[in-house]
């Protein structure tokens, strides 16, 4: 059973105030609040076993590595990917996405191919691609988009032709929280050859992911966006995909042999976590991990699918908002603007009543256009947010229509 | 007029507020106070970077004294570019160009407005005091 207060209580963050007043957080799309076990974590191996990883001989280094291998193996295990191998740490989605444009886009390629993006992409599922298409003089294509957020499978049927290669794709839109159909897309795509790299930011948190159902050849996501730490995230890759690929970054602990001459790289996933990882925000990934766990994703479907309906026929039975889609979101993510007012102040205002919201481009300007407007407000919850916050939210967004 | 006279009479005038909601009345009615901004200043030269909302702003040296011209898309950064039109309008401009930022910690703003770089505030004012420092 769901027990509200106790899973606040797993947050910290939660209980403290600002002017003696406790704050709203609805901005868990830009980073979500950590639980104590993912801290604590932290500090365990910091405090007792901190030492490098992988090559030393000693009790430290053997604890450090069992440690950070059991987080690839707890997020294996998690997305569910034939091998551990196939599991990249990373430093985040922007991260794996620019490993897998500048270390594998080139295998697929030759001049005047083509890579289909949907429009309504975050900047780091759209610049990556661009940068390294102009270096190999491929087409960037961008896919339409419905007003929810999701690509048009009819736009990307007709796009889909034998110069297209590879297609950038999010699984959940941090605009409109709704839901591309994944395992369809990859079917699609891969009748005609075409590879597919999920990004799978605002996913993870919110629900199951599993690659082997979804079948998509690169998935990844931020740590930091589901209760881990920042600058720490996840590429998986299909092994084949993996080995074919080159790495991004040179040295440390991706090397196999060095000389003057020639160098060679390790075994996967080793080959593509080169210098010295961020060992301890592996480790608190993996902790944040196991306690998304063990709330179960079942569980947190159906609070926060209580949570997004509530907010949802708030917003929506108001006249003075406007909500671009008309089918209530997948996860809890809702953008939207107030007639006539410009989202800024509408943020600002929010601040001063201690809540904490995104307003603005959402680093999406090519989507920011597609709506035609100039920037959203962003309201995203998670599990651990109540009904008494959306009330006290939706009677803020009245009061601040009044002050302007 | 001299930024000093200026900056004190706005100081006076925060110091008379209570609550966060006076302070946006005050300075929402500020940008209304505003003249019309002329549409063809209304261009991509004039923006300031680095704001979330738009902001225009135009310098112009008369016989060694500024004078601004502003508007934005938003109604409280419209309070902020009205706000520093009352500060440095008809200031010397070689006395702008040495202030600093103190009148904004004085008057309590900086408590409530987030000096985040979406505010912009800080944009706007290095836009005013470049200025003034090249056309000094």
């Amino acid at each position: 059973m769901f027990n509200l207060k106790n899973i606040r209580s797993d947050f910290p963050i939660l209980a403290k105030t600002r002017n003696n007043k406790p704050f709203i957080y609805f901005d868990n799309a830009a980073t979500t609040q950590k639980p104590k076990v993912v801290i604590d974590k932290i500090c365990d191996f910091y405090s007792n076993y901190n030492s490098n990883i992988q090559r030393g001989m000693y009790f430290l280094a053997d604890k450090a590595t069992s440690e950070y291998e059991k987080s690839r193996e707890i997020i294996s295990k998690f997305l569910n990917s034939n091998l551990k191998e196939e599991i990249i740490f990373t430093s985040g989605t922007t991260h794996s996405v620019n490993m897998v444009a500048f270390g594998y886009l080139k295998k697929l390629v030759s001049k005047g191919d083509e890579v289909l993006i949907g429009e309504m992409e975050h900047h780091a599922n759209i610049v990556p691609w661009q940068v390294i298409a102009s270096k190999l003089e491929l087409k960037i294509i961008p896919i339409k988009c419905c007003e929810n957020g999701k690509i048009k499978l009819d736009d990307l049927i007709k796009k889909i032709n034998p110069k297209v290669k590879l297609l950038a794709i999010q699984h959940i839109s941090n605009i409109t929280g709704h839901e591309n159909n994944i395992k369809k897309i990859c079917s699609i795509a891969h009748k005609k050859n075409v590879r597919v790299f999920v990004d799978g930011a605002q996913a993870v948190s919110h629900k199951n992911i599993n690659l082997q159902d979804l079948n998509c050849d690169f998935y990844s996501f931020s740590g930091h966006k589901c209760f881990g730490p920042t600058g720490v995230g996840v590429l998986f890759g299909k092994r084949e995909l993996l080995l074919e690929m080159d790495p991004f970054f040179f040295g440390g602990n991706m090397i196999n042999k060095v000389s003057f001459s020639e160098s060679s790289w390790g075994q996967l996933p080793h080959k593509f976590e080169a210098g010295t990882s961020n060992i301890a925000g592996v480790i608190g990934l993996g902790a944040s991990i196991k306690y998304l766990l063990s709330l179960g994703f079942s569980e947190i479907q159906k609070r926060e699918g209580l949570l997004i309906e509530k907010m949802w026929a708030e917003l929506y039975s108001n006249e003075n908002i406007i909500i671009q889609s008309s089918a209530p979101p997948d996860s809890p993510i809702l953008s939207f603007n107030i007639k006539k007012l410009h989202s800024y102040d509408i943020g600002s205002l929010l601040d001063e009543m201690n809540i904490c919201v995104r307003t603005g481009q959402l680093c999406a300007q090519p989507a920011i256009k597609a709506f035609d407007v100039s920037g959203f407000i962003r309201a995203s919850l998670c599990f651990y947010n109540t009904e008494n916050e959306i009330e006290e939210f939706i009677s803020s967004i009245k009061k601040i229509i009044k002050i302007l | 007029m001299s930024l000093e006279t200026n900056t004190s009479k706005i100081i006076k005038e925060f110091s008379f507020f209570e609550s966060w909601e006076e302070k946006y009345e005050y300075l929402i009615d500020l940008g209304k106070s505003l003249g019309p901004f002329p549409e063809d200043l209304r261009n991509d030269f004039n923006l300031v970077a680095g704001c979330q909302a738009k902001v225009w702003l135009v310098c112009k040296n008369e016989q060694g004294k500024l004078f601004l011209q502003g508007d934005s898309d938003a109604i409280i950064t419209r309070g902020l570019v009205g706000l520093l039109i009352t500060i440095f309008n008809n200031c010397c401009v070689d006395e702008v160009s040495q202030s600093n930022n103190f009148f904004l910690e004085k008057i309590g703003l900086n408590k409530h407005l987030s000096m985040t770089r979406s505010n912009g505030i800080n944009e706007m004012i290095k836009k005013i005091r470049l200025y003034c420092l090249n056309n000094g």
